[in-house]
């Protein structure tokens, strides 16, 4: 398997990618549920406007990494739950494979400062 | 809900969406709109500053909705929007019904002939399969959208790309067999028309046989290709009135959201 490039411009990108995909690995959610799991996983490090949100699932989902299903809760309500697909989980070990590899070399750098 | 209607109101004019795509992200928006309240609401916030922070949550700039915008325009896709947002009204509906039964009546008398399918190629037969199929795939969809009309947003459109497939494979095995046929009448005569006049109006010495399979391949694919073109058109017009109930009841989705 090709390590991915994770590349410094497309470096948010990158990270809101794999953030979303690494909360989709092992179940199901929709879009709120996502971002506040990645809210509350990281302290609030990484804020999830959901503004920001809805392009890149739906961008997956044009893609295929991941599959948009409509579901009915209740007599008015619906909601758009997101899994991960086959192509999506390989994606994602794939880009996993890239961010340790990233953050090897960066702090291979900058571990310098604490020698 | 209806304390998010204004905002759900500005991101539906500034969605530059077909309907359908802008009703489906409007309502994924809603859910999440209303998950936010909730749980701001359960956080011992009062419902104004619930209200307000769900909405500055959800918050979608000028560039989030272009990149929104940007993911769902495909080309067909648009082209496909396009065809079928062009007949809304009732008039324009009926007029294309009656288009339909004349272009089926002015066929059928032709068609439905024994003659028609003993002359006709044997490639008619594949293309008499992939319609039938066609019509089978659209009958518990028309009675889904029309008789039971339990509509659910999630499988309003299931199946409709298939029969808009149906007929594009419709049309092509109906070419493809009548290009065959063409090569199958093993005269190099037939593919060039310089040569083929020349056969006509000279009658020389052998012309006889090639005017014959001229003739041969002329009644085969005529009857072929009249019959692709009819069945083409039929499952064409059958995914045009199933695409435009669909695009009139995600309209109507859309509408209720904003006003709820």
């Amino acid at each position: 398997m090709d390590i991915p490039i994770i590349e410094i411009p497309y470096l948010t990108k990158n990270c809101n990618e794999i953030l979303i995909l690494a909360v989709l690995f092992k179940e199901k959610k929709h879009g709120y549920q996502i971002a506040l799991e990645i809210e509350e996983k990281s302290d609030g490090l990484f804020k999830f406007n959901h503004g920001t949100l809805y392009p890149i699932l739906h961008k997956l989902e044009k893609e295929g990494l991941i599959k948009g299903t409509w579901k009915q809760e209740g007599p008015k309500r619906q909601r758009k739950y997101y899994n991960l697909t086959a192509k999506g989980k390989k994606y994602a070990t794939a880009q996993l494979a890239g961010w340790e590899k990233f953050f090897k070399e960066f702090f291979d750098i900058v571990g310098e400062i604490k020698k | 809900m209806k304390q998010f209607t204004s905002l759900l109101k500005s991101i539906n004019e500034r969605l530059d969406l077909p309907q359908p795509t802008k009703s489906r992200i409007i309502l994924e928006i809603a859910s999440d709109l209303d998950d936010l309240y909730q749980l701001y609401l359960s956080r011992g916030f009062s419902e104004t500053e619930a209200t307000k922070r769900a909405e500055e949550k959800i918050h979608l700039t000028d560039e989030a909705l272009t990149d929104l915008v940007q993911v769902h325009q495909s080309l067909v896709k648009k082209l496909l929007d396009k065809i079928t947002a062009q007949a809304q009204s009732r008039w324009e509906r009926v007029v294309f019904v009656l288009l339909l039964i004349f272009i089926v009546a002015i066929s059928i008398q032709g068609i439905f002939t024994v003659q028609f399918f003993v002359q006709a190629s044997t490639w008619i037969y594949p293309v008499m399969g992939i319609f039938l199929t066609a019509l089978i795939i659209s009958s518990p969809k028309f009675y889904q959208l029309y008789i039971k009309k339990d509509h659910q947003v999630k499988k309003l459109r299931t199946g409709l790309s298939l029969i808009l497939g149906m007929g594009v494979l419709n049309l092509v095995i109906g070419i493809l067999g009548y290009v065959m046929e063409l090569f199958l009448a093993e005269d190099t005569a037939l593919l060039f028309v310089n040569h083929l006049a020349y056969i006509i109006t000279t009658q020389e010495a052998g012309s006889g046989q090639t005017l014959s399979n001229i003739t041969t391949w002329m009644i085969k694919t005529s009857s072929l290709i009249m019959f692709t073109l009819v069945s083409t058109i039929i499952i064409a017009f059958i995914w045009y009135i199933l695409m435009n109930k669909v695009l009139k009841i995600e309209q109507a989705e859309a509408a209720v959201l904003l006003e709820d």
